[in-house]
């Protein structure tokens, strides 16, 4: 008798404006050159196209790059941007590997962008890092770094994912993070940039009170079994 | 009414979200929403237990009140009426976590309620969610009991966390509101204003034009589709619970 039931006229309007904040630390190093930042980049453009093409996650995810690479130098290559309007950049490879100006960087653009949200009202989740390298970091206070951003991460500040990719020695990274880098199967970017793609997407789709349910990174990363 | 969210249903996961609903003679009404956390194994049952539970301990607390209006109660006999609830679910859920081998938070559940009769109502509240109380023919005049979350949007708080009283809320509305509504989070994004401070009109006018002029079976047929609408798809996944009271011959 009910059956087929509809109430006229209701906008259907999301009003939430909640925001994913996400930041890439992307290594530009001389040892990237070649086939290593090709695939990169290429990893890159597909993120953008995955992003966009989520009605959620190009609405919510904010992302931020970070090169780092010449004499030292950590510069934003694409500022705070929704994913609807990402564009993806091109990633040059030479010089040395800053990581830990890089990282400080990021946490330092991470706390201006929550002031931002905090005084326009945006909710927004808990921002995520995810550092990329090929190599040992050789600024010279990057282990300052590494211990700041650890203690972020353990204030709830951030959450930091470490990858190393081709030759990179893990233990560097381990020291930026309680979680445990992941190691890049060969140069599986593409891999990757979709597993990333997928696990913003479920965050910025996590109900408020939940903790989000990452997908596996067994496709892209080197996992003990 | 709860339905479970389009992520949960494609995930398998059962429906985290539990309203309770009951009449305490002919003018008052107790009614008490939750919404489970999705990291807590057992939150669909805390949700479950809280609402059954807590509206029948406030119903008896008004039955054996008599006449006392809701109005005329002071700030201090409603908290200890809403806390003494919540303390004797928290003593059942930890009964039931001793049997499971787990702990509170593995029943961890936002709640919001609202007590009402003909002087007015008040809500209780923890956690995001929210109550609200209006004129359904000026949706301008309100009362919210809005979403309190940490710095995360994801995050917010339970009945089961040692420090759940400090976080227990309450707000009284007038006789005047006759629309008073209980919502969780997955119902928030479209039936409150950005910001999260005021309710939204295109979107509870005509559900409460609706509601207004169809019998209960009708109504409730109409929420439940309205609720599991494909346009709801990309804003939220979540399950979602509206409890809808509409008040007659206010003042």
């Amino acid at each position: 008798m009910t059956e087929g039931v509809t109430i006229p006229d209701v906008a259907l309007i999301d009003n939430t404006s909640q925001r994913l904040p996400c930041v890439l630390v992307l290594d530009g190093s001389t040892s990237m050159v070649g086939q290593p930042i090709d695939e990169l980049n290429a990893g890159l453009k597909l993120l953008e196209a995955e992003l966009k093409a989520d009605p959620t996650a190009s609405q919510r995810v904010q992302l931020l790059v970070v090169r780092l690479g010449g004499e030292g130098v950590a510069e934003v290559v694409v500022d705070w941007t929704d994913a609807m309007a990402f564009t993806a950049p091109t990633i040059v490879a030479n010089g040395t590997t800053p990581l830990g100006a890089a990282v400080r960087l990021a946490m330092s653009k991470i706390d201006e962008q929550k002031a931002r949200y905090k005084s326009n009202g945006i909710p927004y989740n808990r921002p995520w890092v995810f550092a990329i390298t090929d190599g040992n970091p050789n600024d010279a206070d990057w282990e300052l770094a590494a211990q700041a951003c650890k203690a972020a991460e353990a204030n709830n500040q951030l959450t930091f994912f470490g990858i190393g990719t081709g030759e990179a020695n893990l233990e560097p990274l381990a020291l930026f993070s309680a979680r445990a880098p992941l190691k890049l199967q060969g140069l599986k970017f593409k891999e990757l940039f979709v597993w990333l793609s997928r696990s913003a997407t479920s965050a910025s789709r996590a109900a408020q009170g939940t903790t989000a349910q990452l997908p596996s990174p067994a496709g892209w990363a080197e996992v003990q079994t | 009414m709860s339905v479970p969210g389009f992520d949960h249903v494609e995930a398998g996961i059962p429906c985290q979200d539990a309203n309770r609903v009951r009449h305490v003679g002919a003018e008052r009404v107790v009614a008490v929403g939750a919404d489970g956390a999705g990291s807590a194994r057992y939150s669909d049952f805390g949700a479950t237990l809280l609402c059954e539970e807590l509206s029948w301990w406030l119903a008896d607390r008004l039955s054996s009140g008599d006449d006392l209006a809701i109005a005329d109660m002071d700030e201090a006999l409603l908290r200890h009426w809403v806390e003494e609830g919540i303390e004797f679910v928290r003593a059942k859920v930890t009964d039931e976590a001793c049997e499971n081998g787990g702990d509170l938070s593995d029943y961890h559940a936002t709640v919001v309620g609202v007590l009402v009769d003909r002087t007015g109502g008040a809500f209780f509240h923890i956690g995001d969610g929210a109550g609200l109380a209006a004129q359904a023919a000026d949706l301008a005049s309100f009362v919210l009991s809005p979403p309190e979350n940490g710095e995360y949007a994801n995050e917010t708080f339970f009945f089961t966390q040692d420090d759940w009283r400090s976080r227990l809320r309450f707000l009284r509305f007038g006789p005047e509101c006759d629309l008073i509504a209980l919502m969780s989070d997955g119902v928030t994004p479209f039936a409150l204003a950005k910001g999260g401070q005021a309710p939204f009109a295109p979107f509870l006018e005509p559900v409460a034009r609706f509601l207004d002029q169809n019998e209960h079976d009708v109504a409730e047929a109409g929420l439940l589709e309205l609720l599991q609408r494909d346009g709801l798809r990309a804003i939220s996944g979540d399950d979602k619970t509206l409890v809808w009271v509409k008040r007659t011959n206010c003042a």
